[in-house]
């Protein structure tokens, strides 16, 4: 059998949640003597020089013979289609040499949903799975779901409330897109969602439920054999890993931290791994380089910058707690497999498939409403010394499904179909 | 006890007019009473004369086009100035703008300024001068008063022109429709001028051609004006319910934005979707009639689907419930089809031609508007009903027939063109679709509405309409008005009360 995993960006031109579980998936089926993978990455018209070569839209990465990057212009953002007539060249003949039977989508930016059609139009008898990595198709606010004017959680998905969040646009912009990735997602066999909270927001914006299995993305451990589970004497030691985007959630981490610190004579560290910053406003870089300046004496914030995933579990290791305090609804939160992976226990916001799902509280870690300083303030106070607390939650953590096993669970639903 | 006013005398200042007006004096040789009051019955009293005349006229906007197009806007105390003249100097010709050249309408705002006035105080001129030689220098005058003067005039090209005057004139628009009836009506041929003359320089060019079927029975005629937003999305429904293998997708762009990446995007929606597309380019806006009209001498099938760009099929419907859409024979009828709004409620399922009595008590004018009306707005019908709104709103049209939205058409390509297509006289848009269904039925035509299939018609609702598509609304209306105020296919306004 052949399978093309097909994502957004490729680990080694940047890194990102999606593009490692494509990479993953592809690297364990060409290793999988039953298959023979390749991997196909978008990476758009912009930036990626080392991987262009001029007038050729498909080209291989360095030091490999299966991962291509594909470069296509005139990506249209809000449609998510493409027609690129060069790339559609390409691609053509891309699945024409390749020939898959199964096509594994990761995503819609940059490959663009035409690319479903080509598929179809070249393979009519390939079977096509996309991964609902993300909420693209039902919110075109980089399918966050999150309304930045009201700062909270969309739960409402009517084309006539798109419009509060992208007022250039009309109601009948916002049916249209819906019809365009719905048109599209016909011709899709079937789904995967990572969590059931993903599940659940597509089955309510109209996905068939029985076309969508849950399947959590596949981690690779980094955690030694024999390793022993180590930690802070004080256990005061607060970590934020993830992207520094305002929907990340770091302002409330800090004030819940600075709250918390006004009312304890305990030292408290917040330390803060991340970058993409630039995808952040300016407004909310602003309050949080106040909120760090405004610290008070028994706060301590560190910030440590970008961080990679061949480092993660020593950074991991060097906190006590990982605090995911994302204000929009996360759809998995690798950070947290990546917690767990360190017997990090994890205090996450409740929002999307952290609370509740994959977070339960008391158990493998603590919940708090979504953007509640109060609360989260209050967790902190609690687990501050906490060794108890910490033990019973490091223990009751069970390890994210290792990317072999997830793979396997991939190929139990491409052979049903 | 004073006397009746009109018993008292009046009498003429010579010495007052003597000081005021030198170059009178001057050229008339003297003072002489006589001589001063003979200049000014005949000429003073026209030439305002006086001093302060600045107060009772100004000139809000002026510009000019290289076709020798004047276009004035302003307003004027008439009880002051009575009949006057205007002289346009252009470089070293002049020429007069008169009394019959000004289009009045009401200004509240001046009115309350200059003390009340049963005479309209606000104008708008547009006139043209053929053969005008173009100069860096324009003096607008009345009289000695100096109204406008540019040493660097910029004379805009025709369509640059026709624009701004729309929407100079849309302040008359706006007004209601019994007020500025008359004014849409002054004011129309002199459009109309301008529209023809741009519209003929005018030429269309191919730049797409993907003909991959050698017969071609249907053609599907999509105009494009400025953007082409919904194309690729309307193409892809188009594929999704089916397209028959001898349909071609006829495309006119009217000042087509970004036609070379549409060009690359439509190659790519070829490579893997068999279809029949050509493409056509406008020199500039042709209009939506004109730009219809050339697609169908151009096309090549026999029956002609014209599709607004924003037209989309039902998202419920299965490519089977549109084969007859695509495939019903035609014979000598004009098929129209059920609109929806992108929520699914009914737009319409067919229209009507009624008129509200258009009337002004200050000019004492009394006259039919005609307007269109759309059967099954505001109605509850879903374009997932089962139940079809068809049936009923046919029998609600007391007896008249039912006009079609060219929204969304299908009729015989003979047929179309031997009654003459849409009528170009209407300005980029609007009403030529109701003329062309009432000149239609009137040369013994029939018009169906089709209820088969649905479509759904993102008219672009929410979006503000800008000041120049209400003007030239407005003046096709008053068009459409001036050719079917007579036609016994209008429905009697007591009667549109209760159509819906």
């Amino acid at each position: 059998m052949r399978y093309l995993s097909i994502s957004l960006y490729h680990p080694r031109a940047i890194k990102g949640g999606a593009q490692y579980v494509a990479k993953d998936l592809f690297d364990a089926a060409d290793q999988d003597p039953d298959w023979d993978a390749f991997l196909l990455s978008a990476i758009g018209h912009v930036g990626f020089d080392q991987y262009r070569r001029v007038g050729a839209s498909i080209t291989l990465f360095p030091d490999s013979k299966k991962e291509f990057a594909m470069a296509s212009a005139g990506f249209d953002g809000f449609y998510n289609v493409t027609y690129d007539p060069r790339a559609t060249k390409a691609l053509v003949r891309f699945l024409t040499d390749t020939h898959p039977d199964i096509i594994h989508l990761h995503h819609s930016i940059l490959i663009g949903l035409d690319a479903i059609d080509i598929i179809r139009s070249v393979l009519p008898k390939a079977k096509i799975f996309y991964t609902l990595h993300e909420y693209i198709p039902i919110c075109s606010m980089n399918g966050q779901l999150f309304r930045y004017s009201e700062r909270e959680i969309c739960s409402d998905t009517s084309p006539d409330q798109c419009v509060r969040c992208v007022p250039s646009r009309s109601a009948d912009d916002f049916l249209l897109r819906r019809r365009r990735f719905t048109r599209a997602f016909e011709k899709v066999h079937h789904f995967i969602a990572p969590s059931g909270h993903l599940h659940k927001r597509y089955t309510q914006w109209g996905l068939p439920a029985e076309k969508i299995s849950v399947v959590p993305n596949g981690h690779k451990g980094l955690r030694p054999p024999q390793w022993n589970t180590t930690r802070s004497a004080h256990l005061n030691i607060f970590g934020f890993f993830g992207q520094f985007l305002d929907a990340k959630g770091v302002d409330v981490l800090l004030k819940a931290g600075i709250r918390a610190a006004n009312l304890t004579r305990e030292t408290i560290v917040i330390k803060l791994f991340g970058g993409n910053r630039q995808f952040a406003t300016e407004g909310y870089l602003r309050s949080v380089a106040k909120l760090i300046a405004d610290c008070p004496d028994n706060l301590k914030v560190e910030e440590y910058g970008e961080y990679s995933r061949d480092n993660v579990f020593n950074l991991m290791a060097s906190v006590d707690w990982v605090v995911v305090p994302s204000v929009w609804p996360e759809t998995f939160a690798l950070v947290v497999s990546e917690a767990w992976d360190a017997k990090r226990p994890v205090i996450a916001s409740s929002a999307g498939a952290l609370g509740g799902e994959r977070i339960v509280h008391d158990r493998n870690g603590m919940v708090f409403p979504p953007g509640s300083v109060e609360a989260l303030a209050d967790l902190i106070l609690i687990s501050l010394g906490n060794s108890e607390l910490w033990s019973k939650l490091s223990n009751g953590i069970v390890d994210e499904v290792s990317v072999n096993d997830a793979w396997e669970a991939h190929t139990k639903l491409f052979q049903a179909e | 006890m004073s006397l009746p006013r009109e018993d008292r005398e009046m009498k003429f200042l010579p010495e007052l007019y003597a000081l005021n007006n030198a170059d009178v004096v001057v050229a008339i040789g003297g003072e002489n009473p006589d001589q001063l009051y003979t200049h000014y019955q005949s000429n003073g009293r026209y030439e305002i004369r006086f001093p302060n005349s600045n107060q009772y006229i100004n000139l809000e906007d002026v510009f000019y086009s290289s076709g020798g197009h004047f276009l004035l806007v302003g307003w004027a105390d008439r009880r002051i100035l009575g009949e006057f003249k205007l002289t346009v100097e252009v470089g070293y010709v002049c020429f007069d703008i008169i009394n019959q050249d000004f289009c009045w309408h009401s200004r509240p705002d001046v009115n309350t300024v200059i003390g009340g006035s049963n005479l309209n105080a606000g104008f708008i001129c547009l006139v043209q001068l053929s053969n005008l030689t173009l100069s860096s220098r324009v003096t607008i005058r009345l009289g000695a008063l100096i109204l406008h003067f540019n040493e660097a005039a910029r004379w805009l090209s025709p369509d640059n022109f026709l624009n701004r005057a729309l929407g100079a004139a849309c302040a008359i628009a706006d007004k209601p429709i019994g007020i500025g009836l008359e004014s849409a009506n002054f004011l129309f041929p002199a459009f109309h001028s301008i529209w023809n003359e741009y519209r003929s320089s005018l030429n269309y060019v191919k730049v797409f051609d993907n003909s991959v079927s050698v017969s071609i029975r249907r053609s599907i005629v999509i105009v494009q004006h400025r953007q082409a937003d919904f194309l690729l999305e309307q193409l892809g429904e188009l594929s999704r319910i089916g397209l028959p293998d001898d349909a071609e997708i006829l495309l006119v762009g009217n000042e087509l934005e970004n036609a070379v990446t549409l060009c690359d995007n439509l190659t790519a929606y070829c490579l893997v979707n068999k279809v029949n597309i050509r493409m056509f380019l406008c020199s500039g806006n042709s209009g939506f009639s004109a730009a219809n009209n050339f697609a169908a001498t151009v096309a090549l099938g026999e029956t002609l689907f014209f599709m607004n760009p924003d037209i989309f099929p039902s998202p419920t419907q299965s490519a089977d419930e549109f084969k007859e859409f695509w495939s019903a024979p035609l014979e000598n009828e004009l098929t129209g089809h059920l609109l929806y709004y992108g929520t699914g409620s009914i737009m319409h399922s067919g229209m009507f031609a009624t008129y509200d009595l258009a009337f002004d008590p200050t000019t004492a004018s009394h006259n039919k508007a005609l307007r269109i009306e759309h059967l099954g707005k505001d109605l509850r019908w879903h374009i997932e009903d089962v139940t079809c709104p068809i049936k009923a709103s046919s029998d609600l049209t007391v007896g008249k027939s039912i006009l079609a939205s060219a929204a969304l058409w299908k009729i015989n390509k003979d047929l179309f063109v031997r009654s003459g297509g849409f009528s170009t006289d209407y300005i980029f848009a609007y009403y030529e679709d109701a003329d062309y269904c009432m000149r239609f039925l009137t040369m013994g035509g029939r018009i169906v509405v089709d209820p088969s299939s649905r479509w759904i018609h993102l008219e672009g609702a929410g979006k503000p309409m800008s000041s120049t598509k209400r003007c030239f609304m407005w003046l096709n209306r008053a068009l459409f008005t001036q050719r079917f105020g007579d036609s016994t296919l209008l429905v009697e306004p007591i009667d549109s009360m209760t159509l819906i």
